[in-house]
């Protein structure tokens, strides 16, 4: 019989305010139970917490919080369904007041009795004994609701081990600090090869270039890799390892000489087809290319000599980077041949070879300009992944207090002779920024082949009047060293807190063309109103970087042979313990030996 | 030819419905007026009177004096019925109780004459039922379960209210013939006799050996015992008392699930179903006499010792240990919930 029925029974036979206390009583009992099981709920609660804190000492559960807010929810819902559940009917109320109450089962009895339809005088009497016994129920001492010690006891336990374990600093912390940063670094390096993927991507839209796609697919591949497993710093510094080790191998080693070469061949190649000398200054591939079609349109229509002009022209372009670009110099050659062969036979069929020629040489030019976007997107990938594995190798690191200066960087190499006013070797030594490893060495790097004549008339007016017209012969490069230790403690270094270099210094190159000398505005000049003469310089003055910049805290000046030593050894050993590329080995070695103090 | 000669009559033939009330007094002055002559035993009385107004026998078991005769004598002296006591011996045939046929001459003929045993009375005291042989215990039983006897054909009902109190002495075992189990439980109450407390024995002591001997009063007729009877079975008893009744039954059987380790260890055979029905009965009486209108568990648990300490049979191991099925009982009373647990 349902609930609806007994009460409709009840209010029918017990009269309505026995059906009223009833109803109290039943509310009570539900509350007792709300509250018992509420307990229980709250012991739970209490131990899966302090369980998934004692777990997340033991592992580097990130997701420690997530999860005890997910236990407690859950259990909170649980214990709201069983709360829900556990309503009691009114013959449970009835029956658990007659148990606890010392009623002797007049209410359960009168209940069963209500439903029924009889006369009998024993069943009257009962219904109405019944209802007298639970008018004098006190209800408000009925179903008290009480504390159970058991579930109490390990509701403290749990929320006592709980706080205590959540105010106990967490060893994990470190290493979850260190797994979300190498995960946030994984993030911004994936957005950064994405983004050279999508620009790889785009700009092979028009000339498409299977190589290109298979690097921006591996770039894809990598990113996506990246933000999948990105909180394991090792594998995310492998998996950048490997696709380092593919982009090596796509790396032409001659890739810069190449790339100079085939701008000065297609500079040339189109003040050769165009015969103008100032055509394609910028040695633009494409304009070579199209210049070289439109040679061919024309060479129909051009005179003997005109064509044998154009054609011993597009062979000493040729000849001048076949070394460089000799495929490209090659086709141009062929091309300068037949040009020269029409000229000379003046034939139709000639003619026609020869602008088949020129057109094929344009094709070459055009190959050797894809292959120089290749190289350039390689690099730039190369740039990026480097980028990134230091970015990831450095996320959740320590860092140092600051960064070492650039450590007394040689002088820029005296500036050399002559006495030239000013033309003091730039000082050695840029203080390395605070935290950022491997500060630039110095500007040791810069050839000390500053110009040694600074113009007298520096603005503050200096003296040393001489405009300093010949640069000075300071061409012997700084040696500064730097060091991109991030701390060195006085009284030595200390081993426990040294992650080693994460950038070594960087070599530097003399380039006479396209280096980084360049020259100098002129700031005054004889005959000028207000030039002042000056006197002769008293010859260069050796400077010596200071090493107190930015972040030089520590009172140590490093002998380069010792920070050398340090930095080499803990590469090797770097290097013998992790699984590194070959060829990045190599790289690594050579590297070092470049730098090998040669003293 | 055995002439059929009537039965004896009922104490009343037309039993006016009682008041639960009316019950209650006239249970309570059966059990003064025996108090007046029993000193204590209050159990024993009480467990007595649920048996006779269960319509129903009794099997008393205690050591010789400790007034088992002296109860049955009482209660049929306040109860204004017929009494008959029928002390068993080896020698005592079933004739000797049920009575047997006798030749008469009447008017010049001889013919066969139904001569009563001393089974045809209201209160039979049944003394030392296990000194007779299986076959007169048969006689008795028989009369006991059918409420007649039977002699050459002809069948003899016996007068309401019909009630047996059975007595046997748990000490002497040789020369006697222990009831078999199945008519052990015929048996509505197997009740204990106790040996009195020394309180006690000091009022027994002064009742006994002085001048004065009290004199005990009619408390109820015949037809106010049948009347009850009919009163006490009216008593309404929910079904979760009721199933908690059989809920003790099932726990006497040592197959059935969750029963106590001592039903699993040392009982052979549980309670037949006549268990639960003395309980259910013995428990409406038991709330009558407490002034209720329903069946509480109490009363269930109250009557269930005397209702299945006979019903319940030990094996090798229980009798070697020496365990009584009172404590049996209690631990199904203890293991078995009333209500669900909250």
């Amino acid at each position: 019989m349902t609930d609806r029925l007994v009460v409709e029974a009840v209010g029918e036979r017990l009269g309505t305010d026995a059906l009223a206390r009833l109803r109290s009583l039943r509310r009570r009992l539900w509350w007792r139970r709300a509250v018992r099981s509420g307990l229980v709920a709250l012991a739970a609660a209490a131990v899966g917490a302090a369980l998934v804190q004692l777990l997340a000492r033991a592992f580097p559960l990130e997701s420690a919080p997530w999860l005890q807010a997910s236990l407690v929810t859950v259990v909170a819902t649980a214990w709201l369904g069983l709360i829900i559940r556990a309503r009691p009917t009114l013959v449970e109320a009835a029956r658990r007041a007659d148990e606890e109450l010392d009623l002797r089962q007049r209410l359960g009895t009168a209940l069963e009795l209500a439903r029924r339809e009889t006369d009998d005088p024993l069943e009257a009497r009962q219904l109405a004994d019944a209802r007298v016994r639970l008018h004098a129920v006190d209800l408000r001492r009925a179903f008290r609701p009480s504390l159970a010690r058991r579930p109490l006891a390990i509701a403290g336990v749990g929320l006592a081990m709980t706080l205590l374990l959540v105010a106990w600093p967490n060893p994990q912390d470190s290493v979850i600090d260190q797994r979300r940063a190498a995960r946030d670094a994984a993030e911004r390096v994936a957005e950064e090869v994405e983004e050279i993927a999508d620009e790889i991507g785009e700009e092979n839209v028009d000339n498409p270039d299977p190589r290109r796609e298979e690097l921006e697919r591996q770039l894809r591949e990598l990113a996506r890799q990246l933000r999948e497993e990105g909180a394991d710093r090792e594998a995310t510094l492998a998996r950048i390892g490997s696709v380092q080790e593919a982009l090596a191998r796509m790396t032409d080693p001659r890739a810069a000489e190449r790339d100079a070469a085939l701008t000065q061949l297609a500079r040339a190649t189109s003040r050769a087809a165009a015969d103008d000398e100032d055509a394609n200054a910028e040695g633009d591939p494409e304009e070579a290319a199209r210049d070289l079609e439109e040679l061919g349109e024309r060479a129909g229509s051009m005179t003997a000599d005109e064509a044998a002009a154009r054609a011993d022209a597009l062979r000493q372009a040729a000849q001048a980077s076949a070394a460089s670009q000799p495929a490209a110099s090659r086709a141009l050659a062929e091309a300068a041949e037949a040009l020269d062969r029409a000229a000379r036979s003046g034939s139709q069929e000639d003619r026609e070879a020869a602008q088949e020629a020129l057109d094929r040489a344009a094709d070459a030019v055009r190959e050797a300009a894809g292959d120089r976007r290749l190289q350039r997107d390689v690099a730039r990938s190369q740039s990026a992944l480097q980028d990134g594995a230091r970015q990831v190798a450095r996320a959740g690191q320590p860092t140092g207090s600051s960064g070492q200066p650039g450590a007394s960087g040689q002088p820029g190499a005296s500036g050399q002779p002559g006495g030239q006013p000013g033309s003091s070797g730039q000082p050695g030594g840029q203080p390395g920024s605070s935290g950022q490893p491997g500060g630039q060495p110095g500007s040791s790097g810069q050839p000390g082949g500053q110009p040694g004549g600074q113009p007298g008339g520096q603005p503050g007016g200096q003296p040393g009047g001489q405009p300093g017209s010949q640069p000075g012969p300071g061409s012997q490069p700084g040696s500064g060293g730097g060091t991109n230790v991030r701390r060195i403690p006085s009284g030595g270094l200390r081993t426990g807190g040294f992650d080693g270099p994460t950038q070594g210094n960087q070599g530097f190159d003399v380039d006479g063309d396209h280096g980084v000398l360049s020259d100098f505005d002129r700031i005054g000049r004889p005959g000028d109103p207000d030039f002042v003469a000056g006197g002769d310089g008293s010859g260069g003055t050796d400077q010596s970087g200071s090493g107190s910049g930015v972040g030089f805290d520590n009172d140590a000046v490093v002998p380069y042979r010792s920070v050398f030593d340090l930095f080499h050894d803990y590469a090797q050993a770097s290097l013998d313990r992790q699984q590194v590329p070959i060829t990045l080995k190599d790289l690594v070695r050579d590297y070092f030996s470049r730098l090998e103090p040669t003293e | 030819m055995t002439e059929p000669i009537p039965t004896t009559a009922p104490a009343s033939d037309a039993t006016q419905p009682m008041s639960p009330e009316e019950f209650a007094e006239l249970a309570s002055a059966i059990e003064r007026e025996v108090g007046t002559f029993i000193v204590g035993q209050q159990q024993l009385v009480r467990q007595t009177l649920i048996s006779l107004l269960a319509g129903s026998h009794a099997l008393l078991e205690g050591v010789p004096g400790l007034g088992k005769t002296m109860l049955v004598r009482t209660m049929s002296e306040a109860l204004d019925l017929g009494f008959s006591r029928i002390q068993f011996t080896p020698d005592l045939m079933p004739a000797d109780i049920v009575g047997t046929n006798i030749i008469v001459e009447e008017g010049g003929e001889r013919r066969f004459r139904f001569q009563q045993g001393p089974i045809f009375s209201n209160l039979v005291l049944a003394d030392e039922i296990n000194r007779a042989t299986p076959k007169t215990q048969s006689a008795l039983l028989e009369a006991m379960q059918e409420h007649r006897v039977t002699v050459a054909k002809q069948q003899y009902t016996l007068s309401e209210p019909f009630f047996v109190l059975a007595t046997q002495n748990p000490l002497e075992m040789e020369g006697t013939y222990p009831l078999p189990e199945a008519q052990l439980d015929r048996f509505f109450f197997k009740i204990d006799v106790p040996f009195p407390s020394e309180e006690d024995l000091v009022r027994i002591m002064d009742r006994t050996t002085g001048g004065a001997q009290p004199s005990v009063g009619k408390a109820a007729t015949g037809a106010q015992v049948l009347a009850m009877q009919q009163l006490a079975r009216d008593v309404p008893i929910a079904s979760h008392v009721m199933a908690y009744a059989i809920r003790i039954l099932r726990g006497t059987h040592p197959d059935t699930e969750r029963v106590p380790e001592i039903v699993r260890s040392f009982v052979r055979y549980g309670a037949s179903p006549r268990g639960a029905q003395a309980i259910v009965l013995g428990a409406k009486i038991h709330a009558l006499l407490d002034g209720r209108f329903n069946v509480a568990y109490a009363d269930v648990q109250a009557v269930a010792a005397p209702a299945l300490r006979h019903r319940i049979i030990l094996n090798f191991e229980g009798e070697a240990e020496g365990i009584g099925t009172d404590s049996v009982v209690r631990a199904i009373i203890g293991e078995t919930p009333t209500e669900p647990a909250e």
